[in-house]
């Protein structure tokens, strides 16, 4: 919760949000990259935290400024060691293409939902053997994110996901803060 | 303005129902079987292990046991009352859940996606692996033993002025009687090989299961003793220590007894190679003469345990011997012992010598004069070797 606290107050130090400038120039499409932390479903039903990197790309149609596609690319790697001889490592890759509504006032503010492929590979190092199994799911994501532009080409943006893995009967969720440029 | 949204989710929706019902299933045939690293003639590796009684792999469930997740313990009492408790409202402020494994199918055989999977298929398959040696060579019965509930990584919580504290215990398993539950924490990155992995330390918290159903057939209130006795509180909390000695040391000749192996405990942690391999270092003598201070050995009333379970390691390795056949003697002392002990509770000594002549009598006759002579060698303490009744 600090973590949001702070980027909002960050926000409010940078100065007027340069959302009417954005509109006017109508971008079509922008990058972010984002740091976002992964609460993810365990097997014992706790969740496993870890940090999560997104990098996303976004189009917005030009017929239908309320409505743009956001693509992103997630990884989740697992850095945490399990025992001295015993390693087994999870990590988490997704891809997922999100429908995305906007509204804008002050801020900007959206929300989505979308098909999230995964793929997870699972590293069992033991004895000096590494072993790997892989697993791809697919499954539903929905997120909401809130942007402050600075000006017409950067924003910052705090970020809110859940995701549900069908295969793997699982849901996680993250949320998180990065940095976006429009081109 | 009113958002509006594309189509897209909504064929997304229908497509992951579509996806669904069309679900085939995961190629896993009976008996199951998984590949876990477990301990093996030539230590741990890994190997593709058959389950015998395991049912659901999905929610870790079988004939002999269920694995539960998200557990958490009260810890608003004081935690020996907590312990001691037969009521599962005072020991837990949620009980938990079905846990959800994540696996791959490789050949027929479930491969964990995780380590927490990796870990609970082998709790499941050594608990197994204990359970079936016990109940084919001490005719260990599944109906007076019960299917026991696993816990896996249960959270502590106390609540304290509408303010929740919760914590994880790491390094440790456990048996909680009343309950009858086990209790498996964290891994710590400080743990050779995963405590719960461990075969050794499954025996031997099996082990304290096993003690509770023979000595105190199921009730944890057998273990107290109260103010009747007209103990004080000094002497109340030395039998206190000589009970919980016993239990660990028979749970350690146990779990020897059940792996065949001294050295599974050290696989897990170094320093418990130390103190808990038999045959240890020291003898009672040795403990007593500096009053269990640390000075021989770190771990109070382990330590005393570890006497128990070398001397009777020693007795299961005379000529003629073997650990099962000490196994039952020691199984048929302990349901004796609730005689002595019911005694104790009125105020009648009760010390180690009351074990070891309960063990004796049920000793093969040929050995009987060996094992006098080991019994007393380990028990030297002129407390208990004087009262020792035995032939040498």
């Amino acid at each position: 919760m600090h973590r949001i606290i702070l980027l909002c107050l960050l926000c409010l130090i940078a100065g007027d949000n340069a959302f009417a400038e954005i509109a006017s120039s109508d971008p079509h499409s922008g990058a972010r990259i984002n740091v976002e932390f992964l609460s993810l479903a365990q097997p014992d039903l706790h969740r496993d935290q870890r940090l999560m990197y997104r990098g996303s790309w976004r189009n917005r149609f030009p017929q239908m400024p309320i409505l743009r596609l956001d693509g992103s690319l997630h990884i989740a790697p697992d850095e945490e060691k399990k025992s001295k001889r015993v390693d087994i490592s999870h990590d988490l890759y997704a891809a997922s293409l999100t429908a995305v509504a906007e509204y804008t006032k002050y801020f900007r503010f959206s929300a989505g939902i979308g098909p999230v492929l995964t793929f997870e590979r699972t590293t069992i190092d033991f004895a000096s053997t590494a072993k790997s199994v892989d697993f791809t799911d697919y499954g539903i994501l929905a997120r909401g994110d809130v942007d402050y532009a600075f000006n017409g080409s950067y924003e910052a943006n705090f970020s809110l996901a859940w995701q549900s893995r069908t295969r793997a009967q699982k849901s996680d969720w993250s949320y998180g803060f990065g940095f976006g440029r429009n081109f | 303005m009113i958002a509006r949204f594309a189509l897209t989710p909504i064929l997304t929706l229908g497509l992951g129902l579509l996806l669904n019902a069309c679900g085939s299933s995961d190629g896993l045939t009976t008996p199951l079987r998984a590949r876990i690293i477990t301990s093996t003639e030539n230590g741990y590796a890994f190997k593709d292990v058959s389950f015998q009684t395991l049912q659901n792999l999905r929610k870790m469930e079988g004939e002999l046991a269920v694995l539960r997740g998200d557990a958490a313990l009260n810890l608003n009492s004081e935690i020996g009352e907590v312990v001691k408790s037969s009521n599962p409202d005072a020991l837990y402020s949620s009980i938990g859940q079905s846990v959800n494994l994540d696996y791959t199918v490789e050949e027929g055989v479930a491969v964990p996606r995780n380590f927490q999977s990796m870990a609970m298929l082998a709790i499941y398959y050594d608990y197994e692996r204990v359970f079936l040696f016990w109940r084919d060579n001490l005719d260990l019965d599944l109906q007076d033993f019960g299917k026991l509930r696993l816990f896996m990584n249960p959270r502590i919580e106390a609540n304290q002025d509408n303010a929740t504290v919760t914590g994880v215990i790491k390094v440790n398993a456990a048996f909680l009687p009343g309950p009858r539950d086990f209790w498996f924490f964290k891994t710590s990155p400080l743990e050779e090989i995963p405590i719960n992995m461990n075969f050794g330390v499954l025996a031997h918290e099996f082990g304290h299961a096993i003690f509770d159903l023979a000595f105190a057939k199921k009730d944890a209130g057998f273990y107290e003793v109260g103010d009747e006795s007209g103990l004080n509180s000094v002497d109340l909390e030395e039998l206190e220590f000589k009970l919980s000695a016993l239990n660990e040391g028979l749970s350690d000749f146990f779990s020897w007894m059940v792996t065949g192996k001294l050295s599974e405990f050290s696989e897990s942690l170094a320093s418990l190679g130390k103190e808990r391999v038999m045959p240890v270092a020291w003898t009672l003598s040795q403990l007593e003469e500096t009053n269990n201070t640390k000075i021989v050995c770190n771990g109070g009333f382990y330590c005393v345990g570890s006497v128990f379970a070398s001397a009777l390691y020693e007795v299961a390795n005379i000529e003629g011997a073997s650990a099962v056949a000490v196994g039952k003697a020691v199984l048929a002392a302990l349901a004796d012992l609730r005689e002595d002990w019911t005694a104790a509770k009125s105020g009648v000594e009760f010390g180690y010598h009351n074990i070891i002549n309960r063990i004796y009598p049920h000793l093969d006759p040929t050995i009987a004069s060996k094992a006098c002579t080991v019994l007393r060698k380990w028990f030297d303490a002129d407390s208990v070797k004087e009262k020792i009744e035995c032939t040498e």
